[in-house]
């Protein structure tokens, strides 16, 4: 374990904004804090980073406790949503600005700042100021300062929030391979489901500051643990059934059939999303997501059912999952 | 038909153009009339000044520019003295507003606007007013007749403007430069140094100019505390020699006095016209 | 540490400008002149006495007023149109503002220097330009009821820029799209500096005249070289007031009494403004 929060929790006047969060994170890990905005997933980088100080709890890094270290001595790499990058010093100087702080002598600081700019192909690039580079390379230029602070764990703060959708999605293996090939514990927060699932080897959803549940992606999507969980995690949405009983029945629209009988639903509207077709249908339940074949025609009316092992089941007032009760 | 449009058109251009050259034009003497009326007057002889109106060949002279530069305290001196008491204190205050502003930036919201709302209050405040007590403090402490001590009630008088800007300016770097350097092992100094005096370098530079600025054309506390004649500063000898001989004519020689004066003041105008208005602009905009 | 940080400038502040204040309170309840040895002697408020009954403060206290109101309004309505004018694009206009920065730049002793001499009767060029188109001369800085209307003007000349600055830079954040959607809704030029520039301008116009008001107040510099305060007093200010008294007259307690008065008037005049303001607001918002 090199990266270990015990019990970690921020007021912030009355309101406590992290509350018993325990999370550990190992050499090699990656791994994502998801949550809507406000849940408290940039507070706490900013506690691990020592950037604010916890009102309870510890931080342990390598077993050590940090919590009252300064963020210098707890060797923190981070990338920042906004880059944070110095906009009056060119890429080079970027680099190699924490290096000669830290005493590195000029010979090393020019081997490394190369090196690590030829890793993250922005040769060319180190005699330009950040406000002339795009969004993708002001994030590379990010990421290798972060990797030439030669860190002890990574946190990385939405770091491909600011980039279109296109570039998010070829940067993201580049990305993990760099910072995974390093080993170190990696902590990356964000609010974007896919860009989590997608990265991560486990994901922590934080909801008002506290983590609703930790597990690997495949995990979170088969078996989330709370109703919070299972409407955060999957698109479209998963479909809840309540029908006055203690439980509250999901069912990912995935796992929605249509049949000859069951419940019946009117078709409000529907979207082709090329490999399937999604249905919006009305029922006494409420609106419920169905994802079709694309190529079976629907009618105005319907009937839907479900395999009853598809079903997830919640209770009504804590919102838990209940599990192995069939 | 086209072409019938066309030449409308070209035409109210024309008419707009023609009318705003005469707007700029009456803006320019108006701004600058008086001033070059000085400059006329600095050159003419005593008896051409009687006559302004005629004589056109004959009026020109530079003895009233020789008078000044050789009387028994040649003018260039009041100028000097003016540099000095303007470069000090503004070194003094950039020096001390830049910690205190980094201060205000980084206090709570609340805190910071009650502490802008004072500043604002105090650089509203006619500070002619404090003339008396600053003048006792000088003899108290024994340092009237000095241009470093005069920089010192400079500064403080400058201080609510400086602050304001500057804090401003700490206010306006994106949130997580610093923390950023932070991570990278800069300590509070090497911060200041590497990271945020050179981003706040504009706002430090306006600062430093309407300081300056202000020094160098203060009045009534170098009038109270400078009473040696080779010490004094550009505006009061300049009111001295106003003062000298109400009755008689000598103004070629106060016309060459006000143009010398103004002559360093152009150039830092022409120079650093950007950084005023920025300085004033934000000044006012902030506060 | 943020406390260690503010506390240099935060002392040279309170210096300056806290404890002079403090001391002209206490000064202004004592005798403090040639009689008693410039030692300050506790005389029981017979100064604030004299200052109630002594009409030359009056006096000079109406004068400080009339010049300050006159002299702002007038800067703030040139300003305005002066501004409009130099927030059109065209060449030359970064020349011409440099220009006009100018008179403000000056010190103020030396342009009023100047204007005494463009004031100079019979010399100076207004009096010459009266004399060539058959007039009497008017010898305004000698007249006692016209003189102040020349210190007016000097002012207006030296700050107009001042104010034209922060107009403009607030006309030029107010979004081209707000004139363009007033012309399609059939609005003209002229209304539209009603309705639009005028009162997106209010709190640029509010700081200058917030910030003129107190600084006219306090008019010195330029009347001491200009008239001298004369003739016969008819353009002293209440600060030019207090300086006599302190310099001339060596009497310090009624010199602080006068300028502890000028401090309350103007403190009271900015509340009574600021309540009046902010119940016109109400009730137009009402």
């Amino acid at each position: 374990m090199t990266l270990e929060l015990v019990n970690v929790g921020r007021i912030y006047g009355q309101e406590w904004i992290i509350r018993n969060m325990n999370l550990k994170v190992s050499n090699g890990e990656f791994l994502a804090l998801l949550g809507p905005s406000g849940c408290g997933k940039s507070t706490s980088l900013r506690l691990i980073a020592g950037l604010e100080n916890p009102d309870e709890g510890h931080i342990l890094i390598n077993n050590t406790n940090v919590t009252n270290i300064s963020p210098v001595q707890r060797r923190i790499g981070m990338v920042f949503q906004s880059y944070a990058l110095f906009p009056h010093l060119d890429v080079y100087e970027n680099l190699a600005l924490g290096l000669r702080i830290r005493g590195t002598q000029e010979r090393t600081v020019r081997d490394k700042v190369g090196a690590m700019i030829s890793l993250l192909q922005l040769d060319g690039y180190s005699s330009r100021k950040p406000s002339q580079l795009s969004g993708g390379q002001r994030q590379r230029v990010a990421l290798a300062r972060a990797l030439l602070r030669d860190p002890l764990i990574y946190l990385l703060d939405e770091p491909m929030s600011n980039l279109d959708a296109q570039l998010k999605e070829d940067l993201r293996p580049e990305f993990r391979n760099i910072i995974l090939n390093d080993n170190k514990p990696i902590l990356y927060v964000t609010h974007d489901q896919h860009e989590a699932m997608s990265m991560a080897d486990k994901i922590a959803v934080l909801n008002n500051g506290n983590i609703e549940q930790i597990g690997t992606p495949t995990e979170l999507y088969t078996k989330p643990s709370s109703l919070f969980v299972a409407k955060f995690i999957g698109r479209p949405q998963m479909n809840f059934f309540k029908d006055g009983s203690d439980f509250i029945k999901g069912v990912r629209a995935e796992d929605l059939e249509l049949r000859q009988q069951g419940i019946p639903c009117r078709l409000s509207y529907k979207e082709w999303l090329g490999s399937n077709q999604l249905l919006m249908l009305e029922s006494s339940y409420g609106l419920i997501r169905l994802l079709a074949k694309p190529d079976i025609s629907i009618s105005e009316n319907l009937f839907i059912g479900w395999e009853t092992d598809k079903q997830h089941l919640f209770e009504r007032i804590s919102g838990k999952r209940i599990s192995n009760i069939f | 038909m086209d072409n019938t449009q066309q030449n409308k058109r070209l035409d109210r251009s024309m008419k707009s153009i023609l009318r705003q050259n005469l707007l700029f034009t009456i803006l320019v003497i108006w701004a600058i009339g008086p001033l070059a009326w000085q400059l006329y007057t600095s050159f003419s002889t005593a008896d051409a000044l009687i006559n302004p109106f005629n004589d056109v060949m004959n009026r020109w002279t530079l003895s009233n520019y020789k008078l000044i530069l050789s009387s028994e305290t040649p003018f260039w001196r009041y100028l000097w003295n003016s540099f000095v008491v303007g470069i000090a204190s503004t070194l003094f205050c950039i020096l001390l507003s830049i910690p205190a502003a980094y201060g205000i930036s980084k206090l709570k919201a609340r805190t910071s606007s009650i502490i802008k709302t004072v500043l604002f209050g105090v650089a509203l405040f006619p500070y002619v007013l404090l003339f008396l007590a600053l003048l006792e403090i000088a003899r108290g402490l024994n340092i009237g007749n000095n241009l470093l001590a005069l920089s010192i009630p400079y500064t403080a008088l400058s201080m609510p403007l400086s602050l304001l800007l500057l804090s401003a300016a700490f206010k306006d770097l994106p949130f997580d430069l610093e923390d950023a350097a932070k991570l990278e092992g800069l300590n509070f100094f090497q911060r200041l140094r590497w990271v945020l005096l050179p981003l706040i370098g504009p706002s430090t530079a306006s600062t430093a100019i309407l300081v300056f600025l202000f020094s160098w054309n203060e009045f009534p506390i170098s009038l109270t505390w400078i009473s040696d004649p080779a010490l004094l500063t550009l505006p009061v000898a300049i009111s001295r020699i106003a003062g000298s001989s109400v009755y008689s004519v000598p103004y070629g020689a106060y016309a060459a006095a006000t143009v010398l004066a103004s002559i360093p003041l152009l150039i830092i105008v022409l120079i650093f016209q950007s950084q005023i208005i920025s300085g004033l602009t934000k000044g006012a905009v902030k506060g | 540490m943020i406390f260690l940080l503010l506390l240099p400038a935060s002392l040279l502040i309170m210096t300056f400008f806290s404890y002079p204040i403090i001391r002209y309170g206490w000064l202004s309840m004592h005798a403090s002149s040639v009689i008693t040895g410039l030692e300050p002697v506790y005389n029981n408020g017979a100064n604030w006495y004299r200052l109630i009954s002594d009409q030359r403060f009056w006096i000079d206290l109406f004068q400080t007023t009339r010049f300050a109101c006159l002299s702002v309004i007038l800067e703030l309505i040139l300003a305005i149109f002066i501004a409009l004018i130099l927030d059109q694009r065209w060449r030359g206009r970064g020349l011409v503002r440099a220009l006009t920065l100018l008179p403000w730049a000056l010190p103020t002793t030396v342009m009023a220097l100047g204007w005494r001499w463009i004031f100079n009767s019979p010399y100076g060029p207004i009096e010459q330009l009266i004399q060539i188109l058959g007039y009497d001369q008017i010898n305004i800085l000698s007249d006692p009821n016209f003189a102040w209307i020349g210190t007016v003007l000097a002012d207006v000349w030296k700050t107009t820029p001042f104010v034209t600055l922060i107009l403009l830079a607030g006309i030029q954040t107010i979004p081209e799209d707000l004139y363009e959607a007033f012309r399609l809704e059939g609005g003209k030029p002229l209304s539209a500096l009603m309705k639009i520039t005028i009162p997106l301008l209010q709190p640029y116009i509010l700081v200058c005249l917030l910030f003129r008001l107190a600084q006219a107040f306090g008019v010195f510099d330029l009347i001491q070289v200009l008239t001298g305060g004369g003739p016969s007093s008819s353009t002293e200010s209440l600060a030019m007031y207090a300086y006599i008294n302190a310099m001339r007259f060596l009497d310090f307690g009624y010199s602080a009494t006068i300028m502890m008065a000028s401090f309350i008037i103007l403190i009271a005049a900015y509340i009574f403004s600021w309540i009046t303001l902010s119940k016109i607001k109400d009730l137009t918002e009402a």
